[in-house]
């Protein structure tokens, strides 16, 4: 069982639930490092969905030698497929100029994409994942185009079982052994990103505060959340996720059985007025 | 009385199905002509209002309508013209979940002893009014919303704001979260607590009369659009008929004109939804029934109502 799939395993999310630990506010320093920014996905006629990335780095400073992969698992069938270059894809290209990546799939799909370039003079990496609700019909999930390049990388446990990432979630960064990735930090824009670190039976994890700004937005609405940790030897790690606002973190129970209730009550008042009235009207009309 | 009895095995075969059916891997789509809600954990079917609103109607912007999404969108409309066509509003009388709720709120209310709620026939017919209304909210809402007009938490305006379907089914999956106000921004405060308001007074009127909610029912509206269509319909001889006006009494929504029709066969009024009850009451032979492509299916006779069995089914 590749990690992915443990990722994608519901047992797995439901015990990230259970973590333990105090929080404590992110002020870490921001070393330079690259990501994976989003920028809005294309639009296709023929049911495929598709996502646009862009490797950058963090302080607008020139990346190099840039190199990537990307690792799909069909969510239709379960099945994991591993690409690396030259990819074998779906429908999709990299331009090295731009450091533009463009991924588009018939399918339903979970794919992982990682970025590895050289910033500062120093080789780091960057990591994101994305779902991709593909619906077009004939197209076929290709075979492996070769084993997994060896990278560091973070394996990452939501918690929860929400649709999308958001804030108030635990993101826990499981970091693959044998890469001497240190403590992650969470940066937001170009400062600390508002939120809780915690310590777990899987390690540690963060949760991003609810957003203002987020909330009055509609529920599709997202901002990155960077997870960057530093390597041993120099460079970092970055792992990128989009969040969306808290899907149930407003709902207050109490008020809502009190509106509940209050329909009901002014109905049933309003019901037992009309039976009233039309009783006494009626024993009027006979006299009674 | 036999007619009732198989309306009430149906009826509750079906709310297993469409409440529970995912949990056992049936899954009927997104076109399902009745209040088979989305929101319930574990459907097994979803309503096609829901759809309507969102990513098979009207939520799709029109840039991605000429394409795979439009396509889409008109193959699921085609699926429930052709579910409304085979069965017309035996959705709403027999199949419908939330139908059953309020006949099962109908059913307590006797046996507590309370009378119902008699409306006025002109008040009633006022009121039928609203379904259209409703019924042009959860089309304008999704384009006022596409259109940025509305905020993007207008979504599903129907379901969100005033469907009584989606926070009550849902407990029968085990989820009560839809009693809570989402206090995350205003447009969510207001469109929750509309929700609510709307939830907790159709509850009372549901109680205090049955199938209450059916006379503002935006599906019915729609299913009625098509009764031209239809295969399944209600069908009466008035040649054969008494005039006793017993079908007028027990009907659940006060519908007067298939009582009252002396000339036409075609009783299929907008606010009748098919369940049979007049069919089961009348015991004039031949007077009222349900047909299907133009052949009868089943008819009243004396037998059937008081429950007897005719010599051709016992033999």
């Amino acid at each position: 069982m590749g990690p992915l799939k443990t990722f994608s395993l519901f047992p797995a999310l439901l015990l990230s639930l259970l973590f333990l630990g105090e929080g404590l506010l992110c002020a870490a320093e921001q070393d330079p490092y690259i990501r994976w920014e989003y920028k809005s996905p294309p639009r296709h006629r023929n049911g495929m969905a598709g996502v646009n990335l862009f490797l950058t780095s963090s302080d607008g400073a020139p990346i190099s030698d840039a190199f990537w992969y990307y690792r799909i698992i069909s969510l239709e069938n379960f099945r994991e497929v591993n690409f690396q270059l030259p990819p074998i894809i779906i429908s999709g290209y990299f331009e090295p100029g731009t450091n533009e990546l463009v991924i588009n799939s018939g399918k339903y799909i979970l794919v992982e994409i990682m970025g590895s370039a050289i910033l500062h003079g120093k080789r780091s990496y960057a990591q994101t994942g994305a779902l991709l609700f593909g619906e077009g019909k004939g197209y076929q999930l290709p075979e492996s185009n070769g084993p997994e390049p060896i990278w560091p990388s973070f394996m990452l446990i939501r918690s929860g079982e929400t649709y999308w990432p958001q804030t108030g979630q635990s993101f826990t960064m499981i970091p693959r052994p044998d890469f001497g990735i240190g403590e992650f930090a969470a940066y937001e824009g170009t400062g600390p990103a508002s939120g809780t670190f915690e310590n777990g039976p899987h390690g540690r994890s963060f949760i991003p505060a609810a957003d203002p700004k987020l909330n009055a937005q509609g529920s599709a609405a997202s901002k990155p959340v960077y997870f960057v940790a530093p390597l041993e030897g120099g460079g970092n790690l970055s792992y990128t996720i989009y969040v969306h606002r808290n899907r149930y973190g407003g709902e207050n129970m109490n008020l809502g059985l009190i509106i509940f209730f209050s329909g009901f009550v002014v109905t049933v008042f309003f019901l037992a007025r009309v039976f009233y009235l039309r009783r006494a009207l009626r024993h009027a009309a006979q006299g009674i | 009385m036999l007619l009732k009895v198989y309306r009430l095995i149906v009826q509750h075969l079906s709310f297993i199905i469409l409440i529970y059916g995912g949990r056992f891997g049936v899954q009927l789509g997104p076109a399902v002509p009745c209040f088979a809600c989305p929101y319930v954990n574990g459907c097994g079917g979803q309503c096609y209002l829901m759809g309507l609103q969102g990513y098979i109607g009207f939520g799709i912007s029109l840039a991605d309508f000429w394409g795979f999404e439009g396509l889409r969108a008109l193959f699921y409309l085609a699926v429930f013209i052709i579910l409304v066509v085979l069965l017309g509003k035996i959705w709403c009388g027999w199949i419908c979940p939330f139908g059953l709720f309020q006949d099962w709120l109908t059913y307590l209310r006797r046996k507590l002893g309370f009378s119902s709620l008699k409306i006025e026939p002109e008040t009633l017919h006022k009121l039928g009014y609203v379904k259209y209304i409703l019924l042009g909210w959860l089309i304008l809402g999704p384009i006022l919303v596409d259109l940025k007009v509305l905020h993007p938490d207008f979504y599903l305006p129907f379901c969100q704001m005033f469907c009584p379907a989606k926070p009550i089914l849902p407990v029968f999956g085990g989820e009560f979260r839809h009693f809570a106000l989402d206090t995350t921004n205003l447009v969510t405060r207001i469109v929750t607590t509309s929700s609510l308001l709307v939830t907790g007074g159709f509850l009372a009127a549901m109680f205090a009369r049955p199938r209450f909610f059916c006379t503002f029912c935006p599906l019915l509206a729609m299913i009625h659009f098509l009764e031209p269509l239809t295969l399944l319909k209600l069908k009466k001889e008035p040649l054969l008929c008494h005039g006793c006006g017993t079908c007028q009494r027990v009907c659940n929504m006060d519908v007067e004109e298939v009582c009252l029709e002396k000339e036409k066969k075609d009783v299929q009024v907008v606010d009748c939804i098919n369940c049979g009850d007049c069919i089961a009451s009348c015991s004039a032979k031949g007077a009222l029934g349900f047909s299907f492509a133009g052949k009868t299916l089943v008819s009243s006779s004396r037998e059937l109502s008081l429950g007897l069995k005719t010599k051709k089914t016992s033999a």
